[in-house]
């Protein structure tokens, strides 16, 4: 490893490849083995069979030697065996050394008779025919018998044998054969044949075969040598042939190893190196093609995440374990928090904490530290000191939440803590906005239920009582003098005369008593709201008389209480007054039954001859069921009021005469048409100056009037909108295909404003809940004909609008 | 063997509910029930449970006095807060050494309470 890092090298790498030389070294030894043996065997086998020739070739010569000696032998006895007794020892000499001169390679003839007497003996290179005793050494006399060793072994050969000698310091073979005539022996024919010829054969021999092996030897050596030349050449190419691909690949990977890509790797052949190869040249340019375009890729990725982290209302910032601030923040986190840079700041500075909350701060993390790898985050990050913070009025007093997460480095160690940031100003207004809505309906619907469930006039009563309690209340409240020395305080302020002068306990305790008066009967009729107002001076004002707070201090909040106080019964006195009117507009329930009875002996009794007492009487009990018109109006007064909730427009409704009292039953004929009037001027019947429409923003004001003329009604609803333009209605008639143009045209004003009341005739462009489908006007128009009665429109643009019912006094 | 458990709140409706819940749940043994700090230092010093449960806000010595005292003397003691006054104080007794803390109320019908409930356990114990 380390000698690689010292040389990275190309590809081709050094020779002293340890593959190599392992492959070198097997192909090496596998070929050495098997030549050498398959040598060796091929030699030893023909070394072999060398020697057996050899061996052959020696007996050979050696049998030659012998079977000639064994012959001379033989012929000469049985030559000698033929001849007479006596008078022959001359031709015995004479045949014997004829055959001794006969033959170059006998060195001596012998014969002896069986006492060992030599009879003839002759040597080679004597005179011819020999001579009348051996004149080499004849051990002894030739008339005396022969003694030596060989005479003795000669003797006692029964048949032709031979025997090792030497004669005249040369070696040679005796060769002795008995002459026998009639199976009696007559003597011993011997013959002494040198070996030098078959010696210097035998020699000959020998030394062709030695030449022959050697010649051998030398060729296997020979053969052997180039046998190992050829293995090492050939391994070595084998190996070359098989690592250097491998070698290649080793190469480039340690070239990629040091970050260079760029090592393009060939590979053809299809055994497993050029698949290893291909794939390895794949992942080189997968690797070549990843981390060339790394940067690349980690820039875009850091720029989505920061598009993400800058566009998310979420801001983001990360801090360390000593509370500082890192420069990984994103830019929503700088706009949240009102701060152009985060980084270089301390958490304390970014979250504006005050020592004591950073000192929790501290706290928190050793906290984080102790359990972050046992317990779970949301729980310890539940702990986190800060979970919202309000910024002060400088950044716009936002609303901010704070969320945290930790951050553990690879070793899965905690290195620091991100914060999410959200802006929640807005939420959290409308939620409180919600809950107000919420509170404030509920009252209303327990100051609704505790008006209905209770009389009238004990309702009446209270309000009369607690109004004028707190009235009181208002004004001595500031008047109180804190608890001087004495204690004392005045009431009514300093005009008032010395017998006014009441100690502030006791004014304390009388304000105690009419608060908790107020409590305890606001308890009754579930005026929560009104209780809790109470209750909240009522603790302050014991507080205060039993000294456990400062007065002066004091004093702003009960005022506020007080004034809270006197608005809550007001409100309640304004849901009382539209429930069931003011005292004027009180009525008694009675069954229809009795009234319609009344009415009718009204009818009957009613005559001018009657007392002005009793025809007053009569008119009272004709008009018994008679309702103020402001109550018989109530319910296009909800009506507005429930569109402009839709709307969110604010529309005054007016009517007037409010007090006039008025058959139900007239109010009956002209509902339907009223609905559609009134519901119309709500929608369309705002103020021009600040839009007019649905979608104009301003506020509206409609009257609706009635009228009592020689034998009509009459009935008029009436806003200050944007008006109806005659033009314009004309123009949409005209293209609705309702008249043509000229028809148009020839209309005067009064008569293009009718229009409006025609069937399907809209200046809404869509129907929605509130504007309808171009039908109210025509309804209406046709419910007041019914009655006998008229509608007509006069209208102003930019002036507003205003439709009149006229009904018939006895319509129907 | 039944881990044990000493649970000192000064709510008895709470008592009963935890106690109930500790046995019939956890499997645990409630060994005592305390109803203030002094009766809490008390009951672990005489049991010695494997974990006791502290109220925070208590009449005659708070659950943090109490939590002081107890680790002051057996500094392995697992004490688990259970308080309705969240933040800051509950973040101080961990800081001291109490093991993890559940929030009041006690809504044990609540499926998300009981689960964080027996996880709390669980980190307690974790070694």
């Amino acid at each position: 490893m380390k000698e690689m890092e010292s040389k990275p090298g190309p590809a081709k790498l050094s020779s002293k490849g340890g593959l190599r030389k392992k492959v070198f070294l097997s192909f090496a030894v596998q070929f050495g083995l098997v030549l050498g043996l398959v040598f060796s065997l091929v030699m030893m086998l023909d070394l072999y069979r060398m020697r057996r020739n050899f061996h052959g070739a020696q007996g050979a010569i050696t049998k030659a030697i012998v079977a000639k000696g064994k012959h001379q032998a033989m012929r000469t006895g049985m030559i000698l065996a033929t001849l007479p007794e006596n008078g022959t020892s001359t031709l015995i000499r004479e045949i014997i050394g004829a055959t001794v001169a006969s033959d170059p390679d006998i060195l001596y003839g012998i014969y002896m008779d069986t006492d060992r007497k030599p009879l003839a003996y002759s040597r080679a290179g004597d005179a011819s025919g020999g001579g009348s005793g051996p004149s080499a050494p004849p051990p002894g006399p030739l008339s005396s018998s022969l003694t030596d060793e060989m005479s003795l072994w000669a003797s006692s050969v029964r048949d032709g044998s031979f025997r090792s000698t030497e004669a005249g310091g040369e070696k040679a073979i005796e060769f002795a054969a008995p002459v026998k005539r009639g199976g009696l022996i007559l003597g011993i024919v011997r013959f002494g044949i040198a070996t030098k010829s078959m010696d210097a054969a035998l020699h000959e021999t020998r030394r062709a075969w030695r030449k022959t092996k050697e010649l051998t030897i030398s060729l296997f050596g020979l053969l052997g040598f180039s046998t190992f030349l050829m293995t090492i050449w050939s391994s070595s190419v084998l190996a070359e042939k098989i690592t250097k691909p491998i070698r290649a690949l080793t190469g480039s990977a340690i070239r990629i190893a040091h970050g260079d890509y760029r090592a393009k790797i060939q590979a053809d052949g299809d055994d497993e190196i050029a698949v290893l190869a291909e794939a390895f040249e794949t992942m080189r340019e997968k690797v070549q093609d990843y981390t060339g375009n790394l940067q690349m890729r980690v820039d875009e990725k850091v720029r989505q995440v920061r598009d993400i982290l800058d566009n998310v209302k979420q801001g983001l910032f990360t801090f360390n374990l000593d509370l500082n601030v890192n420069p990984d923040c994103s830019l929503s986190a700088c706009q949240i928090l009102g701060m152009d840079e985060l980084a270089g700041h301390t958490l304390a500075e970014v979250l504006r904490l005050g020592p004591q909350d950073e000192a929790l701060f501290r706290d928190w993390v050793d906290v984080l530290r102790m359990h972050y790898e046992t317990h779970r985050w949301e729980k310890l990050a539940k702990l986190a000191p800060v979970q919202e913070l309000r910024l002060g009025a400088g950044t716009g007093g936002k609303q901010i939440k704070v969320e945290y997460q930790k951050i553990l480095d690879p070793d899965g160690r905690l290195i620091k803590i991100m914060a999410l940031i959200q802006d929640v100003t807005e939420s959290r207004l409308l939620e409180s906005r919600i809950w107000e809505e919420k509170i404030r309906l509920e009252n209303k619907v327990r100051i609704i239920l505790g008006i209905t469930s209770n009389p009238p006039e004990v309702v009446s009563e209270f309000l009369k009582e607690s109004a004028a309690k707190i009235e009181v209340m208002q004004k001595s409240l500031p008047l109180l003098g804190p608890p001087t020395g004495n204690g004392a305080g005045k009431r009514g302020g300093d005009e008032g005369g010395p017998e006014d002068v009441i100690d502030f306990p006791t004014w304390i305790r009388i304000m105690y008593k009419d608060c908790h008066t107020i409590k305890g009967n606001a308890g009754a009729f579930g005026f929560e709201v009104l209780v809790e107002l109470a209750h909240e001076l009522e603790t302050r004002l014991d507080h205060a008389a039993r000294g456990k707070i400062n007065w002066p201090e004091c004093l702003p909040e009960a005022q506020r209480l007080v004034r809270d106080m006197k608005e809550e019964v007001r409100r309640i006195a304004e849901v009382r007054l539209l429930l069931s009117g003011n005292s004027e507009e009180v009525y008694l329930r009675l069954p229809e039954s009795k009234i319609a009875k009344i009415r009718a002996l009204a009818d009957k009794a009613g005559s001018p001859k009657l007392a002005p007492e009793l025809l007053a009487l009569v008119d009272c009990c004709k008009t018994i069921s008679y309702r103020s018109f402001s109550s018989l109006t109530r319910k296009y007064r909800d009506l507005v009021s429930r569109v402009s909730m839709k709307t969110q427009k604010d529309v005054a409704f007016s009517v007037s005469p409010p007090g006039l009292e008025l058959d139900p039953e007239v109010l009956l004929r002209v509902d339907e048409a009223l609905v559609h009037l009134v519901r119309n001027a709500a929608v369309y019947g705002l103020d021009a100056a600040e839009g007019s429409g649905p979608t104009g923003s301003g506020s509206g004001k409609i009257e609706l009037t009635y009228a009592r003329t020689s034998g009509e009604h009459v009935f008029t609803v009436k806003d200050h909108g944007a008006g109806i333009d005659p033009d314009v209605l004309t123009r949409k008639a005209v293209a609705a295909g309702i008249l043509d143009r000229e028809a148009a045209e020839a209309l005067g004003e009064k008569e293009k404003l009718q229009l409006i009341f025609y069937p399907g005739f809209s200046t809404s462009e869509k129907p929605d809940s509130l504007s309808g489908r171009g039908m109210g006007l025509t309804i209406a128009s046709e419910s007041v004909r019914a009655w006998g009665g008229t509608i007509s429109v006069a209208s102003r643009p930019g002036l507003g609008s205003s439709f009149t019912i006229t009904l018939p006094e006895q319509g129907g | 063997m039944k881990r044990t458990v000493v649970i000192v709140d000064d709510s008895k409706f709470l008592l009963r509910l935890m106690q109930e819940y500790f046995q019939e749940v956890m499997d645990f043994e409630v060994v005592a029930t305390g109803v203030n700090g002094v009766q809490g230092v008390d009951l672990y010093r005489r049991f010695q449970p494997d974990l006791i449960c502290l109220d925070l806000t208590m009449p005659v010595k708070d659950g943090q006095t109490a939590l002081t005292e107890i680790l002051g003397e057996f500094p392995e003691a697992r004490v688990l807060i259970i308080s309705a006054v969240g933040g800051p104080s509950i973040l101080r007794c961990i800081k001291l050494g109490a093991k993890a803390y559940l929030e009041k109320p006690f809504r044990l019908e609540d499926e998300e309470f009981r689960k964080d409930f027996r996880q709390t356990l669980l980190e307690i114990f974790a070694k």
